[in-house]
């Protein structure tokens, strides 16, 4: 399949992104497009102990105005003191952020939050469910919502559903969830721990059955169509790979020795036809990689910056904007966020 | 500055009511605990504590200690946390003066973009259900908790006055909309609004209580000449009658039956062999009774009367063997009974139950208290 892919591969020619200019110091990391393409939200983090998240308001692929920071209630004025900590943003067809976050010492809650300046909210109340919320999904309809608690000790997978305002834990296991993923309907991809390393389990009809498993972590799935797109370190601890699955005890790799983001599944662009990727080799890292799901075609854009990783692609107005974090190929330590317009370069 | 204006400066500064502004050392060392405090749990998302601490501030602004801007800020995160976003936004007003930041003026304006003031009451004589339903529960956090806060007002209290998010409601059998521009919505559930009571009879029928009795007849009093001995023991008693009761849970009930007792004695002698004690009385029971459900309480005047047997005298002059002594005579006697029953067994237009029934008698002699276990059956209630 890899000699398969170089016959397909082609490369594009380096593009101009604009860089998403900000007055913050950190790392810009683990974009999230709203549906609409309108907003891009993403983290800054300087690993001292504090992780903001900022949305960006993208016309063009230009920004308009200065990127604004989503502040947790009580750290919404001068006083809100350092450490906290919001990450993992994820938009609600209806235009609304969710995000985990939490203030030194305390636990990581889910929060809701709106462009346009009203305070972030906690998306679910202790008294729904305990513990440190994490991992949060959106349905498809925007109807529930699944994510992992602590609330047992371990991560299990929780869903929470709007019309009734309940949460449910989906299912019951003796072992840590992560990362549950809904698919275009209502089920679920799930990694489970389990001895020490990670396994791709798929949440159906009431069941849970194992999809993928191996040596190594499977780990941070998404759904194209029926298949399972996830991340495997299969072949060592620093070699990570792009695995599909499209059924109980299959896999496909599809792209080797990726970049692993900070957060994020594998980017998928809007079309669910390719997987979007940056690559772990220095000497390659100036580049973009999309490979399409089936593994049969890759396209390489090539950028002026180094260090390109954390991808996210947006349909707006009829065209694809590629987000992505790197770092200029000098003069700067902080990896600072770009867009550009990918239309037609596939 | 001359100086008897100097003199009187000085006499103003010296003299002049301050209270209005003045601010004790130890409410300003309050105020800045509180405000410390308000931080602290903030951080740890114990936003019930940071609403307590805010409300002992503001009972500080009142005895003339400024707040800061942020003070009302943090009161008003806790209030959106705890789903009052009435509150919030008058938190947030109130940060507004004298100055304000262009984050607490978007936040004003957010509340302000997706809630509307609602008014809602039901009033006492509205009978039927009232809660507060929306069309489709908002995704955002504070909508929700906003909604969540007003339906549990309207079911505690019968009235909500606050923000609510736009959207189409509905209070009991009333429908509304909070629409952007729409000013105060004013939604109130009256009399008319309601299910209309039932007027009338609701059930009319025959009644039968029966079972088991037990039935004293207490010492005569000692002015009534020869008597009988004080006696007891089991018996049965039943009525038989009609009940009616109207809709409001209030009826009557007349019954007519038999009450008896048959109870032993000692051993006598050759010459006075012993006979049993006996009570045999009819009796008509007037009562008013009242059905909520499945229990039925009925309460009312007994007329009875019959005759009675019993070894042993009592009472008058004394007189040998009166002990062995065989008394017998009639009965004409008033009193109350009270009926407790609980039907729950339907038996076609009928209610079968347990009832616990009891009473008193008097005649001119003595008192006759009793009480029955039985079976309960009474008409059942109409519907509709």
């Amino acid at each position: 399949m890899i000699s398969s892919l170089a016959l397909a591969l082609s490369m594009s020619a380096p593009v101009d992104a604009s860089e998403i200019a900000i007055n913050t110091n950190g790392h810009a990391t683990n974009p999230s497009w709203s549906l609409s393409g309108q907003y891009l939200a993403f983290e800054m983090n300087t690993f001292a102990g504090q992780i903001d998240l900022f949305v960006a308001k993208i016309q063009n692929g230009n920004l308009v105005g200065e990127p604004q920071q989503v502040k947790l209630p009580g750290a919404s004025s001068s006083f809100g003191g350092g450490g906290t900590v919001a990450v993992s943003p994820q938009w609600h067809p209806q235009g609304r952020l969710i995000f985990e976050g939490n203030n030194k010492g305390s636990s990581t809650r889910l929060f809701d939050w709106a462009p346009g300046g009203s305070a972030a909210t906690e998306l679910l109340s202790t008294a729904q469910i305990q513990g440190d919320l994490a991992w949060p999904s959106i349905r498809f309809d925007g109807g529930a919502v699944a994510f992992t608690s602590s609330h047992t000790g371990q991560g299990d997978v929780y869903i929470w559903d709007r019309a009734s305002n309940k949460v449910s834990q989906a299912f019951t296991s003796p072992f840590s969830e992560s990362g549950p993923r809904y698919d275009h309907a209502s089920s679920l991809a799930y990694s489970r721990k389990n001895a020490g390393s990670e396994d791709i389990f798929v949440f159906k009809d009431g069941k849970s059955v194992p999809q993928a498993g191996g040596n190594g972590d499977q780990t941070r799935p998404t759904w194209v169509g029926a298949t399972v797109v996830f991340f495997s370190n299969e072949r060592g601890d620093d070699k990570w790979d792009i695995v599909t699955s499209a059924g109980a005890g299959q896999k496909v790799t599809i792209a080797r020795d990726v970049r692993l983001p900070d957060r994020a599944p594998p980017a998928l662009t809007p079309d669910k036809q390719w997987v979007v990727y940056g690559l772990a080799d220095p000497d390659r890292s100036n580049r973009i990689v999309f490979t399409k799901v089936d593994g049969s075609q890759t396209v390489e854009i090539e950028s002026e910056l180094v260090a390109c990783g954390e991808p996210a692609i947006a349909l707006s107005g009829g065209r694809w904007f590629l987000a992505y974090s790197a770092l200029p190929s000098q003069g700067s330590d902080w990896r600072r966020l770009h867009v550009v317009d990918v239309t037609g370069r596939l | 500055m001359r100086p008897h204006s100097f003199l009187l400066a000085l006499a103003f500064a010296l003299f002049a009511p301050r209270a209005a502004y003045a601010q004790s050392p130890e409410d300003q060392a309050e105020k800045v605990r509180l405000a410390e405090d308000m931080k602290r749990l903030s951080r740890r998302n114990a936003w019930r504590g940071v609403d307590e601490a805010y409300l002992k501030l503001l009972d500080l602004q009142a005895k003339g200690v400024a707040l800061n801007l942020e003070d009302h800020v943090l009161g008003a995160d806790a209030a959106i946390a705890l789903g009052d976003i009435s509150a919030a936004y008058d938190r947030l007003k109130r940060s507004t003066s004298p100055r304000t930041t262009e984050d607490v003026a978007q936040r004003i304006a957010a509340i302000e973009a997706e809630f509307g003031s609602v008014r809602l009451t039901v009033e006492p004589k509205y009978v039927g259900t009232f809660e507060l339903s929306v069309a489709q529960m908002p995704f955002a956090a504070d909508q929700r908790n906003a909604i969540t806060k007003a339906q549990g007002a309207v079911a505690a209290g019968r009235s909500y006055e606050g923000l609510l998010p736009y959207g189409s409601y509905t209070l009991g059998p009333k429908a509304f909309e909070v629409k952007p521009g729409g000013g105060w919505e004013t939604v109130s559930l009256t009399a008319a609004d309601g299910v209309q009571r039932e007027r009338g009879m609701a059930f009319v029928g025959p009644r039968l209580d029966i079972g088991p009795a037990f039935t004293m007849a207490g010492a005569p009093s000692a002015d009534s000449g020869i008597q009988a001995e004080a006696f007891s023991g089991m018996g049965g008693r039943v009525g038989l009658g009609v009940q009616m009761g109207f809709h409001s849970g209030f009826g009557g009930l007349v019954e007519v039956g038999y009450h008896g007792l048959f109870g032993g004695a000692d051993e006598g002698t050759e010459a006075f062999p012993t006979r049993s004690s006996s009570l045999q009385m009819g009796f008509s029971w007037l009562a008013g009774s009242w059905r909520k459900g499945g229990l039925d309480i009925a309460l009312g005047p007994v007329f009875a009367f019959g005759s009675a047997r019993s070894t042993g005298a009592a009472g008058g002059a004394t007189f040998d063997d009166q002990e062995f002594q065989v008394v017998k005579g009639s009965i004409v006697s008033t009193g109350g009974s009270m009926g407790l029953s609980y039907v729950f067994m339907d038996l076609g237009p009928m209610k079968a139950g347990v009832g616990l029934l009891g009473g008193a008698q008097l005649d001119g002699a003595r008192m006759y208290p009793w009480g029955q276990l039985g079976l309960t059956v009474a008409p059942a209630r109409r519907e509709g």
